[in-house]
């Protein structure tokens, strides 16, 4: 199996081709050094870049090897993709939305890809060398299969401790209104839940704390635990967008990725179909 | 390993940067990839909802309605002008609605403007050269040159630190020199860290070198920022009035709506004659230019108040102002004026000096307690000393460095000491563990010492002591003590006070004392007076400080703030919020020794205790409070752009006193509002009556639904207008603030607008209908006329009949309590202005044709005019009765005015 790092000689692009590496490292996959050529081709630095990204890699023993494509970047992934045994494919991505527009994350997110796809907004460069604490944030106890092995491989691959954050959405009235008692069953019943998981990363030897949050708005009070705690990596669950997204209000998924002031992943499970 | 523990290369490989700094390319990239070193959290707003918020009103929905059933009878019933009517009535919400987005529009661009104003500029190293940028175009690898007064603008770690110190008080709330070093220390966290610098800080003194790791959100002041967001804003006073007001008029218009359909059906006037006479009921009873007079009476005062150096982001927080009952206030540059003067000196041989001159350019005379022939020497030994361990400088180009050391180089400069020619060779930097710096200097062959600092600091390391006779001697026991005394001496005056010693070798020890300097930031100018107002005004002010309580106490005693309890810091901690609650419920609290965190806890607890708070702030760790409190005040010179956009008013000149003028403007808006309402009520009656009779008499239609709007939207406004611009009355900071529960549309209004003057409108017009109907021949019991002229004619003298009225009531209700004639009649010039505009008006109804098809007036013989004189005038004479009755039974004695409740 391999796991694909995209790369453009951009500084976020290697800071996600190290984050492949990791979890490359974890299960002894080969990373895959992918540039796709195109007329304003930064081809000095991709190859600095993926000498780079092979030195660390000779560091951490993954086997790697560099892939250049060429064509419309997107649909040339596509392609290699479903001819490679692919487990995940991490590309990075612009950190202003104006520029997400036609962006390659943004049209591989659109796809229906044979691979698991990990978008990395980058927000602090030297975080993927001590990623200590990652964050998953969650709607009350919606976590699927895909997204809590993504989410806890990578805290294997960096030994950090984690935490799994549960909003529960409600209104102000509700909010209010709400006891301790109340609250507290609510909880246990996400506790309950949510017990597997647990138990899961018990198993790996994965410190977990699960914390819960009823507010009224859920993006805000993420943010509010992000900058009050120490988090180096926050993983979330990707939307799958359409053509025609750009046109429609930004979803809270979309505001939490723009706005955080940490590393992001947006993890894309792999299509089954 | 954490950025701030990585060396010099790894780090600069990590953030792919070098010692020059990035090339143009590079750059560009990299802002495409990071984004713009700016705050995505504060989204734009969106005007185009905003306005079309403006449509979602009780009036706005209710016109709607009206209007959308004249267009529905016009189509079952064409030709009776229902269309007319209905596309009249939508007119009047679209302007309704724009005319009150406008000003909010206005209020916000006004504020953008301000915010533009902020120094932006960096120095950076690119491409080996040295280059000024905007903030916005500093992306992670660049180097940032830091200098003395530079604000910081991106996260970064030293690569070189000349002395340098920051003021971190934007982050922290603490407002001391902090030491940067290229060491990290022993810690974990990136706040703790001394080799990192941080955006939203200040440089206060040195110089520096640092590689940007993290811009925008990712930043610490990004992080902090956020938390923000997460604070509700209660609703205001005024969008509670508003509401209060706007459902109040729509129950009441709908209720005689549904009466009068009834009726109508009952007496067999069929669905639709008594659809469309409800729906004339309905539009009679709204007073449609109610919304947009109050908008524009709010901005009129904000403009005013900016003019006075309180800009206000949110018009509704004017009115929010005057129903303040506390002011919790910071102190340094607020109630002081952030300026250290050095006030008294005190030399190790016995005597002490005062300064005068406050300010740091000022000029001032020294004068000694008593002197001898080496006095002079000392005092010179001891400024040379102060001056030579000093960074700080003043100059043409301006004043740079701490402002503690500022004032001894001012009070040198007082004296004429310059530093002598001595080249610096080392120093050891303040740090709070020391609490003591020295500067080490070489004179030829000679090393001299200077040492500054904490008496607890400074004392020990002291053998000697220069004595009066100016000759070094050991130091006894006796000056020991005398030194300890005269230092907690002006601790209790609240000076901030340093110890200065000097030494022959590059050691802290072995010191000769050469006295102590006492510096404290005064008290502004207007400060007191604004306590004594506020106190007048039953307004509590509560001091919130970083400071101990020993200074903050001596402040409030010296600006006149009484206060029954000082609560530091670490007991708040220690308190229950029910116990908070209770003691800020009932005492005057100075706060002192408090973190900025600590504020929102403050606010909560007095809004909790029934107050309605006005808190002040200006560092980014502040702006939770200032979103929380009824009024958050931001300051505008030293206050962050997170505080500023937190805030719901930004002090131009960050004053206390401007608070004070602001909470006077808030509680005019309060009356003026109250004043306009009153009068808007007052043409209802008229407006409502016509129809009744017409209902339960046999006449013909009195008014038309196209007058009734030419009243409301035409004449009523620009008066309204004026009666929001009425300057404050006399007794406005006499009286208390206007309570939390208290509402403008109360009995005394009612009673006023409805009961009193609405019926002398509404007999002026009636009688001047009937009258000029049956002058004309009319019989009683005719509803329908011949004449379709003599109808128009008679609706013109009942318009008018409301108009005349109308103007001068305007004039009356200028004050609330006082009369008009104290007031002098033509000082609003808006009213005298909007009274000559009614006359035109008139003139227009009865001779101008167009405009006549529009309104179905005509022109009316001025022969016929006579019977509307009487009535204006007995209104406005039983008007200023009735005030007078009521000054004379709240009064102990009479002709002097006090306070009367609204």
């Amino acid at each position: 199996m391999k796991v694909i790092a995209a790369m453009n000689g951009l500084v976020s692009s290697d800071v996600a081709a190290l984050y492949a590496l990791r979890y490359a490292a974890l299960f002894d996959y080969t990373l895959c050094l992918l540039h796709v050529l195109n007329p304003v081709d930064l081809r000095e630095e991709v190859e600095e870049s993926m000498a780079e990204a092979e030195e660390a890699a000779a560091h951490f023993g993954v086997k790697t090897e560099r892939v250049f494509l060429s064509g419309e970047p997107a649909e040339a992934i596509r392609t290699h993709l479903a001819a490679a045994r692919t487990d995940t494919l991490f590309c990075s991505t612009r950190m202003h939305r104006r520029f997400f527009q036609d962006s390659l994350s943004e049209k591989l997110s659109r796809l229906s890809l044979p691979a698991n796809l990990a978008v990395v907004r980058v927000a602090h460069v030297n975080a993927v060398f001590v990623t200590e604490n990652i964050l998953l944030p969650i709607r009350e106890d919606r976590l699927s299969a895909q997204k809590f092995a993504f989410f806890s491989a990578l805290a294997k691959a960096f030994g950090a401790e984690t935490e799994i954050y549960s909003i529960h959405p409600t209104s102000r009235r509700r909010l209010a209104a709400m006891d301790t008692h109340t609250a507290r069953m609510l909880f246990q019943k996400i506790n309950t839940r949510l017990s597997h998981y647990a138990n899961t990363m018990k198993l790996l030897d994965i410190p977990l704390t699960i914390k819960h949050a009823p507010t009224g708005r859920e993006i805000d009070q993420i943010l509010h635990h992000l900058a009050r705690h120490d988090f180096q990596l926050m993983i979330i669950g990707g939307r799958r967008g359409s053509p025609f997204s750009w046109f429609l209000k930004e979803n809270p998924m979309e505001r939490l990725f723009w706005h955080t002031p940490v590393n992001t992943i947006a993890f894309y499970a792999r299509d089954r179909k | 390993m954490r950025i701030f523990a990585l060396d010099r290369q790894t780090l600069l490989l990590r953030l792919k940067s070098s010692e020059n700094g990035l090339d143009p390319q590079q750059v560009a990239r990299r802002l495409k990839e990071f984004g713009p070193n700016q705050l995505a959290g504060a989204t734009k707003k969106n005007y185009l909802l905003a306005y079309l918020f403006q449509y979602t009103n009780f009036f706005s929905i209710l016109l709607q309605g009206a209007a959308l059933l004249s267009c529905v009878a016009d189509h079952y019933d064409p030709g009776q002008g229902y269309n007319v009517l209905g596309h009249a009535i939508l007119g009047a919400v679209i302007i309704n609605a724009t005319f009150t987005f406008w000003q909010e529009y206005r209020a916000d661009k006004a504020m953008e403007e301000l915010l533009k104003l902020m120094p932006t500029k960096v120095s950076l190293r690119r491409a080996g050269a040295i280059v000024a940028t905007t903030t916005h175009e500093i992306v992670p690898g660049d180097i940032m040159l830091l200098e003395e007064g530079d604000k910081v603008a991106a996260d970064g770690i030293l690569l070189e630190a000349n002395s340098l110190y920051l003021n971190l008080s934007s982050l922290t709330g603490e407002s001391a020199p902090v030491g940067r070093s290229l060491l990290p220390g022993e810690t974990q966290r990136t706040m703790e860290a001394k080799n990192m610098v941080f955006a939203g800080t200040t440089v206060l003194s040195g110089s520096g070198v640092a590689v940007a790791s993290a811009t925008g959100n990712a930043t610490e002041f990004g992080k902090i920022a956020s938390l923000t967001k997460n604070v509700r804003k209660a609703v205001t006073p005024m969008q509670r009035e508003i509401i209060h007001l706007t459902r109040t008029f729509t129950v009441i218009a709908l209720l005689m709506g549904c009466v009068f359909f009834a009726l109508g059906l009952f007496s067999g006037k069929g669905f639709m004659l008594a659809s469309i006479f409800a729906l004339a009921l309905i539009v009679a009873n709204i007073p449609e230019g109610l919304l947009p007079t109050i908008s524009l009476s709010l901005s009129l005062a904000s403009q005013r108040m900016a003019r006075r150096n309180a800009l206000i982001k949110n018009l509704d927080s004017v009115e929010t102002l005057g129903s303040a009952t506390v002011i919790c206030t910071d102190k340094t540059g607020t109630l002081t004026r952030n300026e250290m003067s050095l006030k008294h000196l005190w030399l190790a041989g016995g005597e002490q000096v005062s300064i005068s001159g406050e300010g740091y350019r000022e000029p001032g005379e020294f004068c000694f307690s008593q002197r001898n022939e080496s006095t002079e020497g000392r005092l010179a030994a001891l400024l040379t000393a102060g001056l030579l361990n000093c960074r700080a400088t003043i100059d043409a180009k301006g004043l740079h460095g701490d402002p503690t050391e500022l004032a001894i180089v001012a009070a040198a400069h007082k004296r004429g000491i310059s530093p002598p020619e001595m080249k610096k060779v080392r120093e050891f930097i303040f740090t709070s563990e020391r609490k003591m710096m020295s500067s080490v200097y070489q004179e030829g062959e000679k090393t001299l010492l200077f040492a500054k600092g904490a008496v607890e600091a400074v004392l020990p390391g002291c053998t000697s002591y220069l004595a009066d006779d100016g000759s070094e001697q050991p130091l006894n026991e006796i000056t020991r003590q005398e030194a300890l005394a005269r230092a907690t001496d002006f601790e209790d005056q609240a000076f901030r006070v340093l110890m200065i010693g000097r030494a022959a070798k590059e050691e802290e020890n072995n010191l000769t004392l050469l006295g102590l300097v006492a510096i404290m930031d005064l008290p502004r100018h207007g400060v007191a007076e604004a306590m004594t107002t506020c106190k007048t005004a039953g307004i509590r002010t509560m001091m919130i400080t970083g400071d101990n309580p020993r200074t903050a106490a001596a402040i409030a005693k010296q600006i006149g703030m009484a206060h029954d309890r000082v609560i530091t810091g670490p007991e708040l901690e220690t308190m229950g919020d029910e116990q908070l609650e209770k003691i800020l419920a009932r005492e005057t609290v100075l706060f002192a020794r408090m973190a900025s965190s600590q504020k929102l806890r403050i606010a909560t607890a007095l809004q909790n205790a029934g107050e309605v708070v006005a808190m002040t702030g200006d560092g980014v760790n502040d702006a939770p409070a200032l979103k929380k409190a009824d009024i958050g005040i931001a300051m505008g010179l030293s206050g962050t752009e997170v505080a500023k956009e937190a805030a719901d008013m930004v002090l131009l000149d960050d004053n206390f006193a401007s608070i004070v003028v602001a909470i006077e403007e808030g509680r005019t808006v309060y009356f003026n509002v109250k004043k306009f309402v009153t009068y808007v009520l007052a043409s209802n009656v008229p407006e409502i009556v016509p129809y009744i009779l017409q209902f339960f008499l046999k006449i013909p239609l009195p008014l038309s639904v196209i007058q009734i709007l030419f009243i409301d939207l035409g004449t009523d406004i620009l008066p309204g207008v004026a009666l929001g611009s009425e300057r404050p009355e006399k007794n406005i900071m006499n009286r208390p603030p206007v309570g939390r529960h208290e509402k403008i549309l109360d009995w005394e209004v009612f009673k006023r607008g409805y009961f009193f003057l609405g019926i002398i409108e509404a007999t002026a017009a009636m009688t001047a209908f009937l009258s000029f109907l049956l002058l004309h021949g009319w019989q009683y019991g005719t509803v329908t006329l011949a004449d379709p002229l003599l109808h128009r004619q008679a609706m013109t003298m009942t318009l008018l009949g409301a108009v005349t009225c109308q103007m001068l009531n305007g004039l009356t209700m200028r004050s609330w309590e006082f009369s008009a004639f104290s007031l002098g009649l033509f000082s609003n010039r808006l009213m005298v202005a909007a009274m000559a505009l009614e006359v035109v008006w008139i003139w227009t109804l009865l001779n101008v044709a167009p405009v006549q098809k529009v309104f179905n007036t005509a022109h009316v013989p001025l022969g016929d005019l006579w019977v509307l004189l009487p009535f204006p005038v007995a209104l406005f004479l039983s008007h200023e009765g009735y005030k007078w009755l009521r000054r004379r039974r709240s009064s102990p004695n009479p002709g002097q005015p006090v306070r009367l409740r609204a």
